[in-house]
Formats: structure tokens, C-alpha cells, sequence
């Protein structure tokens, strides 16, 4: 009886206190995921057909031959833009020897001023130095539709070449671009 | 407290009824005694924010995470209940598939989380000198190319009880 009694004393004990000897907490996991990142070539850099010793030659940015991109992604998102190489000469597809300079230009919108539909954040040009720039996207095009909280970055490529004595063909190079959410 | 006493008394007497016969009278003292713990609290602090993702994997360190601290008896033994994941879901999209987090729930005698180390879900700790024991929460979650761009959240609870 006594055992008896003195479990039922320490279960009254243990009920007495049960409700402070546990506690939980919790914390907000949160998460924003961004819509598709998209590069889009629209145009590549074309010099055209030129002579042989004829000197310079130069395709401005705003030339239906400059190259031309487009960076889609999620409106104001800063994004990185890398190119593989900026190239200082053109080389000939069939003589490896046989190159043409080359004085690249690229530019880029930046992330421009005011609200949405800025008209300087689709024509306000910033000239991209090295291998790598970073801007927002922050161009709504009126020529095409991208969707809701979309807008993009431009990206173009111009310069000039110098033709000197150089064999007749085709002289090329390729620049390869990446882009990333910053 | 003092019903219990006084059965406790009475079942004493009934149980030696030739010694109550043999006195005019006769006292026993009983003691009665009671073990009074600090009460076990559970705070949290900051939150688990992943910020801006793109598809792909993303990652949240101890450092930057959140934190919480259970406070209760010095050197009592703690049981820990915490989920092993947590499903972030769409605030706007029911039709979202939901995110998976992946927690990285660690803890610590001390408020250093360089020091800490994993504390499974059902784990044991020990709370300090002081009372108190710190726990970490970082994690990491998988977006698929898939999925539906926008803010997904959930929140994670964590649980402690003494042993």
C-alpha cells in the first residue's frame, strides 16, 4: 500500500510540472525561385563581302550586321555576362596562318533609370572592356512579348576589321557567351 | 499536496496497528519532498531565407541560418524532434509542386556554431552549466528546371522535452 502510495505521489508530481518540461519553436524557411534565364542570338556579327587590301572596315552597333542578343529573364534580376574570349583577329576556315585583325566592340544595356518601361534601360549602351559585366535586366521590349515580371538585357557586337594582303575565303571566330543570375 | 500527505499518514497507521495499541498516543513524521526543475523554454532567432534561386541547388550555412537555444536545468538530458525535411510550398501556385528543404540541424554545449555537430531528429543532448544548449539550422534545397518560378516557404518547428 505504501509502494502504491508513493508511485501515485511521484505520477502527481510528474503531472504537475509536464507542461514545462517541453517546448517547441519554429522557424520561416523561405525561398524565391527565378523564372528561365535566357540567351537568345538573334544576329550574328557580319563584316559582309570585302576586298583584299582594302584597309578598314566597321560595323557600328546600331547596324542591321552588328551581332545581337537578347538576355530574358526576370524583371531587375542582376546577371552576370561572360564571354569565352574577345577575339583580335579573324582567321581564314581554310589557312590557319592567314588572319584578318579584328577590334571587337561590345555593348550591353545597363541596368538603366527609373521604373519599368525606362526607355534608357533598353538604349543606353555601356561598353563591356574585358571578358565579363555585370547588369540587370531591366528592358521591356515593345516588339515582342516575354510575360509577366520578364524583362531583358541587350547585347551587342560590333568593330572593325583591317583587310590587308590576305587570301580570298572566309575568316571567322567565334565568341562564346554565358550568362547567370548575379 | 496535502491530501496526499495525509493518506500517506493513514496508510502508516493502518499498516502497524499493534504499536498504535500498546501507546496513548504515537507520531510518525513522513517526508515529503518534490524535485523542482527549471522549466524547459525552446527561442528561436532569424530564419532560413535562400533568397533569389535559380533552378539548381542552393545552400544555407550554419552561419546564416537560424538559431535556437533551449534554456532549462543545468546538465538535464534533452530529447530533440526536429523534421529531416520540409516541404516549401507556392504562395500563390496550389498547383506548384512543393520544394523539398533539406535541413542542417546542429548543435552545441556553447554559443560557437564552427563547434557544433549534427543532432539527428529523436537525438539526446545535454544541456550546459548554465542551462542552456544551442542549435543551428542551415539546409539546402534542389530547384528543378521545372519548377514554378515565385515565393515558396514553410516553417520549420523544432521540439525539446526533457528525458
Amino acid at each position: 500500500m505504501l509502494v502504491a502510495s508513493g508511485v501515485c505521489w511521484t505520477a502527481s508530481s510528474v503531472g504537475s510540472t509536464a507542461a514545462f518540461a517541453q517546448a517547441s519553436s519554429g522557424v520561416s524557411i523561405s525561398v524565391a525561385v527565378l523564372g528561365d534565364l535566357t540567351l537568345i542570338r538573334e544576329r550574328h556579327l557580319h563584316f559582309g563581302t570585302l576586298i583584299a587590301n582594302s584597309g578598314e572596315h566597321t560595323v557600328t552597333r546600331d547596324s542591321d550586321s552588328a551581332g545581337f542578343m537578347r538576355i530574358v529573364g526576370d524583371w531587375n534580376k542582376q546577371v552576370l555576362i561572360s564571354l569565352s574570349h574577345r577575339p583580335t583577329e579573324l582567321i581564314h576556315t581554310q589557312i590557319p596562318t592567314a588572319v584578318v585583325p579584328l577590334n571587337l566592340d561590345v555593348h550591353y544595356t545597363p541596368r538603366g533609370q527609373g521604373g519599368p518601361g525606362a526607355i534608357d534601360a533598353c538604349h543606353d549602351y555601356q561598353v563591356m572592356t574585358g571578358v565579363s559585366a555585370v547588369t540587370r535586366l531591366r528592358c521591356l521590349p515593345t516588339d515582342t512579348a516575354i510575360g509577366n515580371n520578364r524583362a531583358m538585357s541587350l547585347l551587342f557586337f560590333s568593330g572593325t576589321v583591317t583587310v590587308g594582303n590576305v587570301p580570298p575565303g572566309t575568316y571567322s571566330a567565334t565568341i562564346t557567351v554565358t550568362v547567370e543570375y548575379d | 499536496m496535502n491530501r496526499i500527505a495525509a493518506v500517506a499518514v493513514a496508510l502508516a497507521v493502518m499498516a502497524i496497528p499493534g504499536l498504535a495499541q500498546a501507546q496513548s498516543s504515537a507520531s510518525q513524521g513522513v517526508d515529503v519532498t518534490a524535485n523542482v526543475i527549471a522549466a524547459l523554454t525552446l527561442t528561436s532567432v532569424g530564419e532560413v531565407a535562400f533568397g533569389d534561386v535559380p533552378p539548381g541547388s542552393a545552400t544555407v550555412g550554419l552561419d546564416a541560418g537560424a538559431g535556437f537555444t533551449a534554456s532549462g536545468e543545468p546538465s538535464a538530458e534533452i530529447s530533440v524532434n526536429r523534421p529531416e525535411t520540409l516541404n516549401l510550398v507556392h504562395d500563390s501556385d496550389p498547383l506548384a509542386t512543393d520544394l523539398v528543404f533539406t535541413a542542417n540541424f546542429q548543435g552545441h554545449s556553447e554559443d560557437n556554431h564552427e563547434a557544433a555537430s549534427p543532432v539527428a531528429d529523436g537525438g539526446m543532448v545535454s544541456l550546459n552549466g548554465s542551462g542552456n544548449f544551442f542549435f543551428w539550422l542551415g539546409g539546402s534545397l534542389v530547384v528543378p528546371v521545372d519548377a514554378t518560378a515565385g515565393s515558396y516557404a514553410g516553417e520549420y518547428t523544432v521540439s525539446v522535452e526533457y528525458n
